[in-house]
């Protein structure tokens, strides 16, 4: 689903973020992409989305190679990708409702899609009540909800979570793990960017270790730390 | 591409509220600028009309001497209607030399108050089949006895139009000018606008939208404020001083009441018509480049 021939990201400046990056990750996978800060994993996230381009190398995203993606053909592969990220990119002067539409909106979803599909996802991550308010009425776990709704409602094959515990204490950050896990468990591959030990260790998928921009691990059903190996 | 037209139109309208002061602005500039701009324009196109029409009819004018007798007066005409060259000849006596010279300068009475009825000569208005032909014409009467002065009118109209020449050729520079800094203006509105909305333009852009989808309501922002403006521009050149005003800076003939230089309703519908297009145009110029680079994936 998601595959990673060799990529190298140098960014100006001679910043390299990522050296020589091979991965396979296959359909309906969760896989943990965990490393210090700097490491490079929103990099990797940034050129899965087609956001930026590697150096050298080939990323195939569904088949795809996606360093190679004629730009007018970026907008359908995002389509088949749902992202959510640390901050939640919610639209404040939005409801929740109007959030979550507002992806179906954008790539020309009928009306009555909408009405059926926003509180079906919304019914989904346990927000079924808070349509009619603003993020900043809700609590940070309640608005990652809201953002996973919106990254799923057009039922993506894939789902790429950048962080998206790294603002919340531990008890929301469980919830938003289940609720990933559910979306998994339909059938969606799920790549999250990480560094909250607790929850790599807690949930035993598969584990992949970046460190300056090299892969050090690829595990199955991994832990966090080297610590945790010996 | 699925884009909704009441999605498009719904977005511009509130862009066009939040960023409404400098919107205001930007149409307001872009109404004057097309009004100066296409106002040069107008005056080219009407004196370029006047220019025609009048070197078209004026005449050749055969002078005569006060002591001229009736029957050389008489044989003049015929002699002047027999020639192949000319197409009509219609006479002018002193009295009417005098009220057409008295209605050419109705508003300065003390050039009239000074000229006696008697002082304005007679004449005969002959008009050429060829105009080119004048020179045959007044080698053949020069020196004729009666025939004080033969003036070809038409010269002095092109020395009238020469003189404005390069005043309307400097208005089309000016035009131009005008039109580029009205783009830029509503290129920067643009700019503004998308820069107020960038967060959402991301999450547009990441959930899948088309470039063109988060493009056109920019652009329709962009054709509305150039279409109100051009809209304004006409307004501006319909007040009826505003026209007088347009219609005293071209070119005047002292010596015909028959041609007063006019801007006509007429210029106006057209060149009014060219104006709301051409701020349109300025629109979609103006956003293409307020959207440049901006909207790469
Ligand atoms: N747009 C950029 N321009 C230049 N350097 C960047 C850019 N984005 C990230 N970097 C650098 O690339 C490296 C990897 O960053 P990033 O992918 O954000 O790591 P992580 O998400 O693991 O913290 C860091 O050294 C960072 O400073
Ligand atoms: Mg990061």
């Amino acid at each position: 689903m998601i595959r990673t021939v060799n990529i190298t990201k140098i960014y100006r400046g001679n910043v390299v973020a990522l050296r020589d990056v091979s991965i396979d990750i296959i359909k309906s996978e969760f896989v943990f992409l965990v490393g210090p800060s700097g490491s490079g994993k929103s990099t990797m996230m940034r050129l899965i989305l087609r956001e930026d381009q590697p150096t050298s190398g080939e990323i195939y995203v569904a088949g795809k190679n996606v360093a190679q993606l004629a730009s007018w053909k970026v907008p359908a592969l995002r389509r088949n990708i749902g992202c959510v990220f640390q901050d939640f990119k919610l639209l404040p002067n939005k409801t929740v409702f109007e959030n979550v539409a507002f992806a179906l909106e954008v790539i020309g979803v009928s009306r009555g899609v909408i009405r059926r599909q926003v509180p079906e996802v919304l019914e989904l991550v346990g927000l079924g009540d808070k349509a009619p308010h603003l993020p900043d009425e809700l609590s940070g776990g309640e608005q990652q909800r809201v953002s996973i709704a919106r990254a799923f409602v057009n039922r993506p094959q894939i789902l790429i979570a950048d962080e998206p515990t790294g603002n919340l204490d531990p008890t929301t950050s469980i919830e938003i793990m289940k609720l990933l896990d559910l979306i998994n468990r339909r059938g969606t591959t799920v790549l999250m960017a990480t560094h909250d030990h607790a929850i790599v260790d807690a949930m035993r998928r598969r584990v992949i270790e970046l460190d300056k921009g090299i892969v050090v691990r690829d595990q199955e059903r991994g832990v966090y730390g080297y610590g945790a190996q010996v | 591409m699925a884009i909704k037209i009441d999605y498009a139109l719904q977005e511009s309208a509130t862009n066009i509220r939040r960023n409404m002061f400098i919107t205001v602005a930007a149409i307001l500039v872009v109404g004057v600028s097309l009004f100066l701009g296409g106002s040069a324009l107008l005056l080219q196109h009407a004196t370029a009309r006047a220019s025609d029409q009048w070197t078209s009819q004026v005449e050749v004018a055969v002078f005569l001497t006060n002591d001229i007798s009736p029957d050389e007066r008489t044989q003049l005409q015929n002699d002047l209607t027999a020639m192949s060259e000319v197409a009509r000849v219609t006479y002018e006596s002193k009295a009417q030399a005098y009220e057409r010279f008295k209605r050419l300068f109705a508003n300065q009475p003390d050039i009239v108050n000074n000229t006696s009825p008697d002082a304005l000569p007679e004449s005969f208005r002959v008009k050429l089949k060829d105009p080119h032909q004048f020179g045959v014409i007044r080698d053949r009467l020069d020196g004729r006895p009666g025939v004080y002065q033969i003036r070809d009118e038409r010269q002095t109209v092109h020395e009238l139009f020469k003189a404005t020449e390069t005043q309307r050729k400097m208005s089309f520079w000016n035009a131009i000018i005008v039109f580029i800094a009205a783009t830029i203006l509503i290129a920067t509105t643009i700019r503004m606008a998308i820069f107020s909305r960038r967060k959402e333009i991301g999450i547009m852009k990441l959930v899948g939208a088309t470039n063109w989808f988060v493009r056109i309501p920019f652009m329709l922002e962009g054709v509305v404020q150039g279409l109100i403006g051009g809209v304004v521009a006409v307004c501006i050149l319909l007040l009826p001083p505003v026209r007088s005003l347009l219609s005293s800076t071209g070119p005047q003939l002292a010596f015909s009441q028959s041609f007063r230089f006019q801007v006509t309703y007429g210029d106006i519908v057209l060149y009014g018509s060219f104006m709301i297009a051409a701020g349109m145009l300025i629109g979609v110029l103006g956003s293409l480049f307020g959207l440049r680079r901006f909207l790469d994936v």
